[in-house]
């Protein structure tokens, strides 16, 4: 049977197309422990063999790591801690309690939340960034300094 | 009009029935992960790019790491479109497939 663009997916199975002779040329996985031989696969993987061409394995990359995983409340609570994030937190409360009922909801249930996101936590420091600059303006609310913080919070593993 | 065969009824149902699991003619709950398409009715994809799947398949755990062999023909449908968008996540990329080869 005529087949092309043969390549190993893993050690010991190949991918290939077969002109099958009803179907025309068809995908098709070879694999050695299939027990169906309507497809003489010890025939096939032999021509295989003999013309040598069929494109080796190649791993596919490692996934990236995810640095910035969700939080929990415990672990989110020791990077405010431990940055000096939880005073502009409650710094912010306060000022928002009497000026901006809503955003002041906003900022106290965000507090209470039972997992924490990255991406969601970074929009909210930027909804707030300004005001919480008034407030505390040694502290460094900048993206990157949330990132190198969550990292530092992950690694820590409280 | 003959149809060649000259089985009979039963013989047919028994010699089905003897077929192993992803034998040639044999159909197959799987999931076609990372579709990014729509692949109608008829279609035909490798089995290296199927697997045993259940029909929860929304989470991560629907479906095992076993990929049969050879040459399958979905015999419903993978994703679908609502008007401009494609849809082709894991609960929608499963179906019933029939092996060909």
């Amino acid at each position: 049977m005529d087949y092309r663009n043969a390549k190993y997916i893993d050690e010991t199975r190949i991918d290939c197309e077969i002109d099958h002779p009803k179907f025309g040329w068809i995908p098709y996985t070879l694999d050695p422990s299939d027990t169906d031989m309507t497809v003489n696969n010890v025939a096939l993987l032999a021509a295989m063999n003999a013309a040598g061409d069929v494109a080796e394995y190649v791993a596919p990359p490692e996934p990236e790591p995810n640095l910035y995983p969700d939080m929990t409340a415990r672990r989110f609570e020791w990077l405010l801690a431990f940055t000096g994030l939880g005073d502009v937190w409650d710094a912010l409360e306060t000022q928002l309690k009497d000026s901006d009922r809503e955003a002041y909801a906003d900022v106290k249930s965000q507090r209470r939340a039972v997992i924490y996101r990255f991406d969601e936590t970074i929009r909210l420091v930027a909804v707030f960034r300004n005001i919480a600059k008034q407030l505390a303006p040694d502290v460094d609310l900048s993206d990157e300094a949330i990132q190198a913080a969550w990292v530092q919070a992950v690694k820590a593993g409280k | 009009m003959g149809s060649g065969l000259s089985a009979a009824p039963v013989d047919v149902a028994k010699a089905v029935a003897g077929l192993a699991v992803g034998d040639v003619g044999t159909y197959a709950f799987l999931l076609k992960e990372n579709a990014g398409y729509i692949l109608a009715h008829g279609g035909t994809f490798a089995g290296s790019g199927l697997k045993y799947a259940n029909a929860n398949t929304g989470g991560n755990f629907g479906y095992s790491n076993v990929s049969p062999a050879g040459t399958w023909r979905v015999m419903g449908q993978i994703g679908y479109v609502s008007g401009t968008h494609t849809y082709n996540s894991k609960s929608q990329a499963t179906s019933v497939w029939l092996r060909i080869s």
